[in-house]
């Protein structure tokens, strides 16, 4: 590597500019974010790249595909049909787990149908190291970290499947407190990166059960109801335990029962200075929700907002009997899913209005 | 309270029946069996649960005899498509959807939205609405919007379920600036002799809570229209 | 079929860490520098048995972590943080 590399880099970057300025941001901090990438990167545009050592070449390299990173994500969140009403009860899980208030979270609707997943870029160690390197260097900060939150454009209003979000950020929030790392390092004193196949399998199931287990704590059995559906009868693979063992971990989980890899994270969880996975939500009767009255479900809570997803998987699985067994099938579906939408969505405008009176 | 005497036509005195007299009070008190209904017959039908409309922000929303309704998050602008013009009468699943000449968008409530003139934007209500199945809602804009050469019009079914759905264009030759969450509209409620089911027709919207395009062409009498001219098809 | 896994992208967190230890071999300690010092420190406690891998705080996890797993041995003798050392850290996060 030498400086040639970091000039291309830069134009590069120069032209992902001139298509992101015209952007229009309604969010304050995302505005902010983006005059913050851009400081930086005229920074690094005046500055003599020649005189550079090669560990300071290395480390503008990997500035510059942090700027190009937060740009992405950033291009990508000024759609306009973003499904806010889900954000929102992710915003409201994310804040139980994460005091820190410099997170950014950003939607992007993808074409693939199996699309859901968050992706952050960079830890918040490594923010860190960046801000202190930049803070040295150039008199510059970044104040807030970009999560992006990936989901199917066809499914983004199918709020049944959502609930694969939950178990997203369970993954996010994972990897933020290092719990299947620091079990991992416990049980076989190795990090990921060194680890065998074993080891590997380990990891990545006691991640799937953090993932799931947290789901469970917002959304009760609702994953489990949808894994059902699209992975029923699965075995072990590397990356994922089998699907009956899954739900099985999720029903001792709801039903109080013990389990050793319940113990075992929530102990982790615990010793590490950490919130447990206990129950977060407030599960409402289908048979009396306002939902049999065809009207949004109203809420006390935020408790009670997370269970609207489990009372749609209630409905929806009982819609050959209950209220809803006159309809057709699709409709069916678009009356679940529109009361879950306005549900969420009357209980966040009526929070903010009375916030803001 | 006193029966005044009514002269008729042919001069005759009469006093009006006990009957006569409650329907008149009944009518003044918003309780009338047929009619608009006044605030206190709405707010009665609320508190029974036989009327819905959420969110309520603010109790001043409903007025004497009208409802104040608030724009919503959801937005179809029309747009020029691909194709020339708006088919609606064609169902074909390889003919173009007449959803294709709408651009959707939202916006949280706060945020604002341009209508350009001459150009149709549905929307939905920030409120969801229920009505009894002997109700029926007449939407109208609020003055200060009508004043803007803006107009709407339109009927929300007996028994209607989901945000109420508005097609607004602006005849006005200047771009207005919206906001979402602010009352734009206005509900006055009527009663009607007998009751309707909504749910009784297969109806193309139903619990809605975002505008939906047209499905003018979905007609399911557009193929016996067709058969006007060919009968063999 | 499963569930989408979580897309983690997380670069490697080295750079800047081997960019700090590098300044220190050369002589440039910083403010910097003490965050180094810091991690060996608390892996050697960890190491001892003084800790355990829960302790090690979020934002020096990778740090703390890797030098712990891949140095354990020496950690336990060591008394004194020498240039050496930095040069050792430095040759794990390489």
């Amino acid at each position: 590597m030498n400086y040639k590399t970091i000039e291309l880099q830069i134009l590069q970057l120069e032209e992902s500019f001139s298509k992101s300025r015209s952007n229009i941001y309604s969010d304050q901090n995302k505005e902010s974010h983006f005059k913050e990438l851009h400081d930086l990167f005229i920074s690094i545009k005046k500055s003599d790249l020649k005189s550079f050592l090669l560990g300071d070449l290395q480390n503008h390299f990997h500035i510059l595909n942090y700027i190009f990173k937060g740009l992405e994500y950033l291009d990508n969140s000024t759609l306009n049909i973003i499904p806010f009403e889900i954000i929102s009860c992710l915003k409201h899980a994310l804040n139980d787990w994460v005091k820190k208030d410099n997170i950014i979270l950003v939607t992007s609707l993808s074409n693939k149908v199996e699309g859901f997943y968050f992706e952050v870029a960079f830890s918040e160690e490594y923010f860190i190291q960046i801000n202190n390197y930049i803070g040295a260097l150039y008199n510059i900060s970044i104040t807030h970290r970009l999560i992006r939150i990936c989901l199917p454009k066809v499914l983004s209003r199918d709020y049944l499947s959502s609930v694969v979000l939950y178990h997203e950020l369970g993954h996010f929030i994972d990897s933020e407190l290092n719990i299947s790392k620091r079990l991992l390092a416990n049980e076989h004193s190795v990090s990921l990166e060194n680890a065998s196949n074993i080891e590997q399998k380990f990891y990545h199931h006691t991640a799937e059960y953090f993932a799931d287990l947290f789901a469970a704590q917002y959304v009760n059995d609702s994953l489990s109801i949808y894994l059902n559906h699209i992975s029923n009868g699965s075995v072990d693979s590397l990356t994922h335990p089998n699907t009956n063992k899954r739900i099985e971990v999720v029903s001792d989980f709801l039903l109080s029962k013990p389990n050793d890899e319940i113990t075992n994270i929530n102990n982790a969880l615990m010793i590490s200075g950490n919130e447990i996975f206990k129950k977060r939500h407030q599960t409402i009767d289908s048979t009396k929700s306002d939902f049999k009255n065809l009207i949004p479900q109203s809420f006390k809570s935020k408790e009670e907002l997370h269970s609207v997803f489990k009372l749609g998987w209630d409905c929806w699985n009982n819609s050959d009997t209950n209220f809803l067994k006159e309809f057709k099938l699709r409709q069916k579906y678009q009356i679940i899913n529109n009361l879950i939408e306005k549900s969420i969505s009357n209980f966040e405008v009526v929070q903010k209005w009375n916030e803001n009176k | 309270m006193e029966r005044k005497q009514i002269i008729t036509s042919n001069g005759a005195n009469i006093k009006p029946t006990k009957s006569a007299m409650s329907k008149k009070i009944a009518k003044f008190l918003g309780l009338n069996k047929d009619g608009i209904l006044f605030k206190d017959e709405i707010n009665k039908l609320i508190s029974k649960g036989e009327l819905t409309i959420v969110p309520l922000l603010e109790e001043d929303q409903i007025g004497e005899i009208s409802i104040d309704l608030r724009i919503g998050t959801d937005f179809l602008a029309q747009q020029q498509g691909r194709d020339a013009f708006i088919d609606t009468t064609n169902d074909q699943i390889t003919s173009r959807p007449i959803k294709s000449h709408f651009r959707e968008t939202r916006r949280r409530t706060g945020e604002t939205l341009l209508l350009n003139p001459s150009q149709p934007i549905l929307f939905s209500t920030l409120e969801y609405i229920k009505l009894p199945s002997d109700v029926y809602g007449v939407l109208t804009l609020r003055s200060s919007y009508s004043r803007l050469g803006l107009t709407l019009s339109s009927i929300i079914q007996p028994g209607y379920c989901g945000c109420a759905s508005i097609e607004v264009t602006n005849n006005g030759s200047t771009p207005i600036k919206i906001m979402s969450g602010s009352r734009f509209a206005q509900l006055r409620l009527i009663r009607i002799k007998r009751n309707s089911n909504y749910f009784n027709s297969e109806r193309k919207y139903n619990c809605q809570v975002r505008p939906i395009a047209s499905k003018a062409n979905e007609d399911k009498e557009l193929n016996q229209l067709k058969k006007f001219l060919n009968p063999n098809s | 079929m499963f569930l989408a896994q979580s897309s983690n992208t997380i670069e490697s967190q080295a750079p800047f860490y081997k960019n700090i230890l590098e300044g220190i071999i050369r002589g440039e300690k910083d403010v910097n520098s003490e965050s180094i010092d810091n991690a060996i420190k608390e892996a050697k406690e960890i190491a001892n048995g003084n800790k355990t891998i829960f302790s090690i705080d979020n934002d020096s996890y990778y740090l703390v972590s890797t030098i712990l797993l891949n140095y354990k041995a020496k950690l336990i003798e060591l008394n004194k943080i020498e240039i050496s050392t930095y040069q050792d850290v430095l040759k794990i996060l390489k």
